[in-house]
């Protein structure tokens, strides 16, 4: 090997503790405290990662307070370094890694939690939309293209079907409180997306859910309305697909595709849509 | 290559600041009176957002030097294709003044610590470096700036002064140099040799760009070691460095950094124009 490379492979692992900083010895030249120097870099491995998370999740971080968020920021580093020099890449794992951790106990919450924050910081930094969207198009149309016609919704949506209602606990930080746990697990629906002046958060009832989730997959008008009109009655659920519409979060049509499989819908096998 | 300029507002070879979020508000606010900022181009990579709008305003009125803290050029690894496509999509958006690296490395085997990890100064390191610079240039088109790094190992392999290293890279590349005179001072004080020496053998040609920033001044079991904090004001000491660099290389763009403890944005930019007095100060004495 290299002996570049060989350096490299030894120093990473003494900075995420999988070797001891004696290994890197032969590599370097003699100092009063080898020891410390090497440790300011593993301080500052350990510390930008967490900083770094704990921009991404400040609702969690607050929650778990300042120690044990660091404490579990630097675990989750050692199962999930960093894949990337762009930190923000860094959070992307964090919600599968603490479902794992927390499953079965009183804090199994906080992985819901996270992975509301992370649908935020996914909404914050999504592509921006220029097209502006008229239902009066849908109206115009013939029934058979109408029900044919595929949405595209806002770039920044995220949908979200989460085991334990966060959304109190979300708002409550945002607006300087302190973000209570839930008092049970209950399932919640939530719409996430970048408007103008931030992200915002919706509850949607599972039917708006569904529809939505439907619309994101690709499915046609009809197979994504037939949720809502089941619920709602075909006049209600009209009037919620112009507000999607008014509200930016349904941003334009595609032309239905000519040949090919029918789109994979939400909720059609076990377990509905995460 | 093509030099390190655009169609984007020039930078002067005056003052300006690290422009960092806790200062993004009150810097569209107040519109202040400094020719150029820089930022990190990493926080910018987003596909769209506030943030991108930023600086899609900032740019108009201001100087604008992308400096990227993420590329891991040293890395023996591939450089990674989806972080440089995101760094050419956003040169191509602001069209910066300046874009700039670390030479440094971060990364290996797919594993990042997201820190700037010192090069070994021998022959094996600089071919990686010269190559990998070359690729970044080619990819965007343009020349970048390289930034010396502070530093608190030595490796036993070293084949050359960090300075000889650093010119090495630079003439080979066909890039220029960001020269960082507080790193020059830390690792002067941490390695125990002198940052006149390093400064007299900086061809001024080379340089394109001065950063200036603060540090903190550990000391126990026996000795000093200053690290890289960018928490501080600058320290004398550094600006007494900065004007000696003035002396022998001249004025170029300085920027001053500071990443923690954040002062208000007046009190930082007061900060960066001490830079000014100086070079003014220098220019006044040579006239």
């Amino acid at each position: 090997m290299p002996a570049l490379r060989e350096l490299q492979r030894d120093i990473v692992a003494v900075m995420l503790n999988r070797a001891e900083p004696a290994t890197l010895v032969c590599h370097l030249q003699p100092a009063i405290d080898l020891a410390r120097r090497i440790g300011v870099y593993r301080v500052n491995t350990r510390e930008n990662f967490a900083t770094a998370l704990e921009a991404a999740f400040p609702v969690l971080a607050g929650q778990m307070g300042g120690t044990e968020f660091r404490r579990m920021a630097w675990s989750y580093q050692r199962h999930h370094p960093s894949p990337s020099g762009n930190l923000f890449e860094t959070g992307r794992a964090l919600p599968g890694f603490l479902a794992k951790a927390l499953a079965g106990s009183v804090d199994a919450w906080l992985a819901e939690l996270a992975r509301l924050e992370w649908a935020v910081q996914e909404a914050m930094t999504a592509a921006d939309s220029g097209e502006q969207f008229d239902p009066a198009v849908i109206a115009g149309m013939a029934a058979e293209a109408r029900s044919q016609l595929r949405l595209v919704l806002h770039p920044s949506v995220r949908l979200l079907a989460l085991d334990y209602p966060c959304f109190d606990s979300w708002r409550s930080h945002q607006q300087g409180g302190r973000a209570d746990a839930p008092a049970r697990a209950c399932a919640e629906h939530l719409l996430v997306r970048r408007a103008s002046d931030g992200v915002e958060l919706h509850r949607l009832d599972p039917a708006g859910f569904l529809c939505l989730s439907r619309l994101a997959a690709g499915a046609t008008l009809a197979e994504a309305m037939a949720a809502l009109e089941y619920q709602a009655g075909a006049a209600d659920a009209a009037a919620g697909l112009a507000r999607w519409a008014a509200d930016d979060i349904i941003i334009g049509t595609l032309c239905p595709p000519s040949t090919g499989e029918p789109a994979t819908l939400p909720g059609d096998g076990p377990g509905g849509n995460r | 290559m093509p030099a390190a300029t655009s169609s984007s507002r020039p930078i002067p070879a005056s003052a300006g600041i690290g422009l960092r979020a806790a200062h993004h508000a009150d810097f569209l606010e107040a519109r202040p009176d400094i020719p150029w900022v820089e930022v990190h181009s990493e926080n910018f990579f987003a596909d769209g957002g506030r943030q991108l709008q930023l600086l899609d305003t900032i740019r108009h009125d201001y100087g604008l030097s992308l400096h990227g803290v993420g590329l891991s050029l040293g890395s023996t690894d591939p450089l990674d294709g989806e972080h440089l496509r995101r760094l050419a999509r956003l040169v191509r958006r602001v069209e910066p003044a300046l874009v700039s690296e670390h030479v440094a490395w971060g990364s290996v085997a797919g594993t990042f610590l997201n820190d700037l990890l010192p090069m070994p100064c021998t022959s094996e390191a600089l071919a990686q470096l010269v190559s990998r610079v070359g690729q970044v240039q080619d990819l965007l088109g343009r020349q970048i700036l390289v930034e010396n790094v502070s530093s608190y190992l030595q490796f036993a392999g070293n084949e050359m002064t960090e300075w000889e290293f650093l010119v090495a890279l630079a003439r080979r590349a066909g890039c220029l140099l960001l020269l960082d005179v507080n790193n020059i001072f830390v690792n002067a004080s941490n390695h125990g040799f002198d940052p006149l020496a390093y400064l007299d053998a900086i061809p001024p040609e080379l340089v394109a760009e001065y950063h200036i920033a603060g540090h903190s001044v550990v000391a126990a079991a026996g000795e000093t070691l200053l690290v890289d904090t960018h928490d501080a004001p600058v320290a004398a000491a550094v600006w007494q460095l900065f004007a000696a660099a003035l002396l022998r290389i001249g004025r170029r763009p300085v920027l001053l950094e500071r990443d923690a403890r954040l002062p208000p944005l007046a009190a930082l930019i007061a900060e960066a124009r001490l830079a000014d007095r100086l070079m003014e100060a220098g220019r006044a004495r040579v006239a």
